[in-house]
């Protein structure tokens, strides 16, 4: 078990320092940690996860964090993702902050953090591409909803899954 | 003393207790569904325009530095409780918005796996997962139209979704690689 959770301090303390772009970039790049690289739960399972964080308030990414640790080291294992998550990015907004009170602006730096975005969009396209495949490929039940077909909805606002507006 | 200035300035109105801030966080915390351009009207009328505590360039700073920064976009908060009440205002306010995905994900995930053990009802949860998938799609189409909008965003773009093809590369040394080249051509 304690490696266990030294596994989800490391994956989750990295995501925390590193992930740029969002929570759809941080979903892409947790997915590359926990079911390509380590194989802790399977694409299935991760999509499944990404439903329910979906259906419940609060931020996705962080909580689907939450979730991988929950699933994978227990109680112990829910807490050293979440905090493990957040606590890097809450030190350097912290440390901005100060900053930002002390001279009245943002510092230079986050001109230069800004450029980081870019980047972390072509990882999610594709990232959506090979989801959609393992989703429709697996057909155990009958009909389903095209994920197309509920883009086309979402971007007009009418659908009743507006709601779920995860991003 | 212009810490002192700006705090005196952002104070002006009234200034809110830490548990009033607390308090307000766990509630956006609770009940937000959704992205930093939600996040930013819920904090507009809670801070804005109901306590009055913070000018409308604070809180768009706040949500800027939520967003370029790495980790969760909810960080905004961090910034706001330090803006409104210092240190121990930046941590009661981070502890309040995410304290409530913590208890979430706790107790309904045993929920969840009873609902998905349902045949009905999983197939329900599909349609939610596909929703989901849309979602994101579409928001990465949105934001796509608002950051590829010269050469080097562009470039960067396009040889990132060919490594991302083509390579079994991992994408948080993508991001940094990205950042190396932000930095050497900004």
């Amino acid at each position: 078990m304690k490696e266990r959770y030294r596994e989800i301090l490391q994956v989750f303390l990295k995501l925390g320092f590193f992930a740029f772009g969002g929570p759809a970039a941080h979903i892409a790049m947790m997915e590359d940690e926990v079911v390509k690289k380590r194989q802790w739960i399977s694409r299935e399972k991760f999509v499944d996860l990404l439903g329910f964080t979906n259906l419940i308030p609060g931020p996705n990414s962080t909580e689907m964090a939450i979730h991988l640790g929950y699933i994978r080291g227990g109680k112990i294992g829910l807490l050293i993702a979440g905090v493990s998550f957040i606590l890097p990015a809450m030190l350097i907004v912290l440390s901005l902050a100060v900053v930002y009170v002390g001279y009245g602006s943002l510092p230079a730096i986050a001109g230069i953090l800004t450029v980081l975005s870019p980047s972390s969009w072509p990882s999610w396209y594709w990232r959506c591409i090979v989801w959609t495949k393992a989703y429709l490929k697996d057909g155990k039940h009958g009909s389903r909803l095209s994920p197309c077909l509920l883009f086309r909805f979402s971007a007009l606002k009418k659908s009743p899954c507006c709601c779920l507006r995860g991003y | 003393m212009e810490l002192k200035k700006l705090r005196s300035k952002t104070l002006s109105v009234e200034p809110i207790s830490l548990l009033l801030l607390f308090l307000t966080f766990l509630k956006i915390g609770s009940v937000l569904y959704g992205s930093g351009y939600v996040l930013l009207a819920f904090l507009e009328s809670e801070f804005v325009h109901g306590f009055g505590v913070l000018s409308s360039k604070q809180l768009l700073d706040a949500v800027a530095v939520g967003q370029f920064t790495p980790g969760p976009v909810f960080t905004t908060a961090t910034f706001i409780g330090y803006l409104i009440h210092g240190f121990w205002g930046a941590i009661l306010a981070t502890l309040g918005i995410f304290l409530p995905s913590f208890l979430l994900v706790y107790f309904l995930q045993p929920v969840f796996e009873k609902l998905r053990s349902s045949r009905r009802i999983s197939i329900v949860l599909d349609g939610v997962n596909a929703a989901s998938l849309a979602l994101m799609a579409a928001v990465s189409v949105r934001l796509g139209m608002t950051t590829l909008i010269d050469q080097r965003s562009i470039v960067i773009f396009l040889v990132a979704v060919i490594l991302l093809l083509r390579t079994k590369i991992n994408s948080t040394y993508l991001i940094l690689a990205a950042a190396l080249i932000g930095i050497l051509f900004a």
